[in-house]
């Protein structure tokens, strides 16, 4: 999967290729409207993460200018401004998604996911991890071909930990996943345990391994071992 | 009082008095005109009498009329200088007492001495005078009637500009940018105020957006330093080496972050209300933004096993549906967060009213300041801004909005 990564915050563009690359994205970069420019010309990518506020030009221009030339790429709009305004117009340029600053890379993987999955596989949303699959245009998931179910919270919450593989996701990250930025103030994430314990339950009964490990303190990993 | 009354007001007080004064002196002057011309024909019959005396040695004869009544009286004392007096006399044609002006003298006739008395009526003279009072007085009232309306029409014409400046001033709104235009004006006041209101209303406008894109730019640029510290943090996590005391700190440090970015936009959103940016008002079923709500929110409210009362009837608003989700998440987040655990809320909706209300410690809080920017419980984990930001979005549709407390249970009312 080849990824673009147009942002001028040099640390933020650099956490993001980190993060991404060890999802085994292949990560470019540009910096500025122009180098953007330049690169959307010239290659196809699978996602682009698209921030507005760009030196040298408006991030929405590189919208029209994609829309202009009838380029398929998924775009997912990164931006400090959360103006009602710029959402609508970056969607209604072609965006596939908005993310406000400051989001969670875990958050961002899975969007990208998201975008990627919907662009890439007509007629093919199963998402393969061992023995669970998941179909993510019909929202259901099966243990060894046997469907399984889950509330619609679980299934976020599996598709959420299936698309960030092998990674540490804070509680915080799950929490806003799970339940939007609108819930202000979660004062203790108990009841984020509450769910994971279930789901773990359910998978295991369905006869799947227990891939959720609990990071004292910190949050929950999705791995094999 | 409008300017125009209280400018009628005394006009007309000033008018009176001035032409009562006019009366007065008026009413002087002709009597004193008056009386002297009685004077005048009496001393005319004096010398006549006179006249004929000296010519005839003997005394004019009498021929009294109503007008004119002469009396001879002879008398020891000498001759006397003419005096003039006012004298009633009964009159019996008429029936009643006549003032009369008369003239007493001694003359010598033929070597004795008369007391002459002649007189005249005055009530000619005060027929005079009141006819010309009446007339003067009818021009006075005429006259001030005049000037009262001329002054009426006059001054609501020169008044206009003023009027419509203070309309322009009145319908002056910072958010939607209605800016104002003055009427030309020939008044040099008016000319002046018009001025000094563009010149205002220029400034204040400058002001306020200078403002507002500070306010709005800060907060956005805030943004970009907090992702930094994100996404820091959750590269950081991955690492397999932390300790548990560095990820206590880490948690610690995301909690920050967390806190800084509601913080931030919250902020960002009380100043989007405050420039009226939610001004697109539409139909919303509050009741149903009130459902949605409660399952948005049932993993917290399970979570404390808070129980959940509702009587929720259909209610119909016109304002903007952001606007009133944030009103309703902001309550019910409070009723949930300053809830203990087991606690209960109750949430009543009619068509013109909602009730939240939710059990929680009973230490009191200022139902004054309850709505205050950055008022919190001293072990509140929030903002202390989602009531501030409750009261600006009522403030903006006239909504009221009342806290109150019975030993533990916390009451917002909302009357549409």
């Amino acid at each position: 999967m080849k990824i673009l990564i147009i942002e001028d915050e040099k640390v933020i563009r650099e956490s993001i290729v980190t993060y991404m690359t060890d999802e085994r994205y292949l990560c470019e970069i540009a910096v500025d409207y122009p180098s953007a420019l330049e690169k959307i010309e010239m290659y196809d990518y699978d996602c682009i993460l698209l921030d507005i506020t760009l030196p040298g030009g408006n991030g929405l221009m590189l919208l029209k200018e994609l829309k202009r030339v009838n380029r398929l790429d998924g775009v997912l709009i990164i931006s400090a401004r959360n103006a009602i305004d710029d959402r609508v117009e970056g969607l209604n340029l072609g965006a596939d998604d908005y993310l406000t600053k400051p989001f969670h890379l875990s958050e961002l993987s899975a969007r990208v996911a998201a975008i990627i999955r919907r662009k890439k596989f007509e007629g093919n949303n199963d998402l393969l991890f061992n023995e669970i699959c998941i179909d993510t245009f019909a929202k259901t998931i099966s243990i060894n071909k046997t469907p399984l179910e889950l509330t619609r919270k679980e299934y976020d919450l599996i598709l959420f930990f299936v698309t960030n593989k092998n990674r540490v996701i804070s509680k915080n990250a799950i929490a806003e996943h799970l339940w939007g930025d609108e819930m202000d103030a979660i004062d203790n994430f108990d009841f984020i345990y509450t769910h994971i314990k279930n789901l773990r339950k359910k998978l295991t009964d369905a006869g799947c391994m227990d891939y959720i490990h609990s990071i004292y303190g910190m949050g929950y990993k999705f791995s094999i071992q | 009082m409008k300017l125009l009354s209280k400018y009628n007001r005394i006009y007309l007080t000033a008018s009176i008095i001035v032409f009562l004064f006019i009366g007065i002196v008026y009413y002087f002057v002709i009597s004193f005109v008056l009386i002297e011309q009685l004077n005048h024909s009496l001393k005319d019959k004096l010398n006549e009498i006179q006249t004929f005396a000296n010519t005839n040695k003997a005394l004019l004869p009498i021929a009294n009329t109503r007008n004119l009544i002469i009396s001879y009286k002879p008398t020891i004392s000498p001759p006397v200088k003419r005096k003039f007096s006012n004298v009633p006399e009964f009159v019996k044609e008429d029936n009643e007492m006549i003032q009369f002006r008369q003239l007493r003298t001694v003359i010598a006739v033929n070597g004795h001495n008369y007391e002459v008395i002649i007189r005249e009526p005055e009530t000619e003279t005060d027929d005079l005078i009141q006819l010309i009072l009446f007339i003067t007085s009818i021009i006075a009232v005429f006259f001030i009637l005049i000037l009262f309306i001329i002054n009426r029409l006059m001054l609501q014409k020169m008044w206009k500009p003023f009027q419509y400046i203070l309309a322009q001033i009145q319908r002056f709104n910072l958010s939607t940018q209605t800016g104002i235009t003055v009427q030309q004006t020939d008044i040099t006041e008016f000319e002046a105020l018009n001025n000094a209101v563009l010149l205002m209303s220029g400034k204040v406008n400058q002001e306020y957006y200078s403002l507002k894109n500070f306010t709005e730019n800060a907060s956005h640029e805030m943004q970009t330093p907090l992702a930094i510290l994100n996404a820091r943090l959750d590269l950081l996590i991955q690492n397999e080496n932390i300790s548990e005391k560095e990820i206590g700190q880490l948690q610690e440090m995301y909690g920050a972050v967390s806190r800084l970015t509601r913080l931030n936009k919250s902020l960002l959103l009380l100043t989007k209300i405050e420039n009226r940016q939610f001004s697109e008002t539409e139909s919303i079923q509050l009741d149903q933004i009130i459902e949605e709500k409660i399952i948005q929110f049932a993993d917290l409210i399970k979570a404390k096993n808070i129980t959940i009362e509702t009587d929720i009837q259909s209610s119909e608003l016109k304002m903007n549906h952001h606007l009133a989700e944030i009103v309703i998440n902001n309550l019910l987040s409070n009723a949930i967060h300053h809830n203990h655990e087991n606690g209960s809320i109750t949430i009543s909706l009619e068509r013109e009213e909602l009730m939240i209300s939710n059990t929680g410690s009973s230490s009191i809080v200022d139902p004054e300041k309850v709505f205050e920017r950055f008022q919190k419980s001293g072990q509140s984990e929030g903002l202390g801004l989602g009531l501030a930001i409750v009261k600006q979005i009522c403030d903006q549709y006239n909504f009221i909005i009342r806290y109150s407390q019975s030993d533990d249970l916390h009451i917002i009312r909302l009357v549409f």
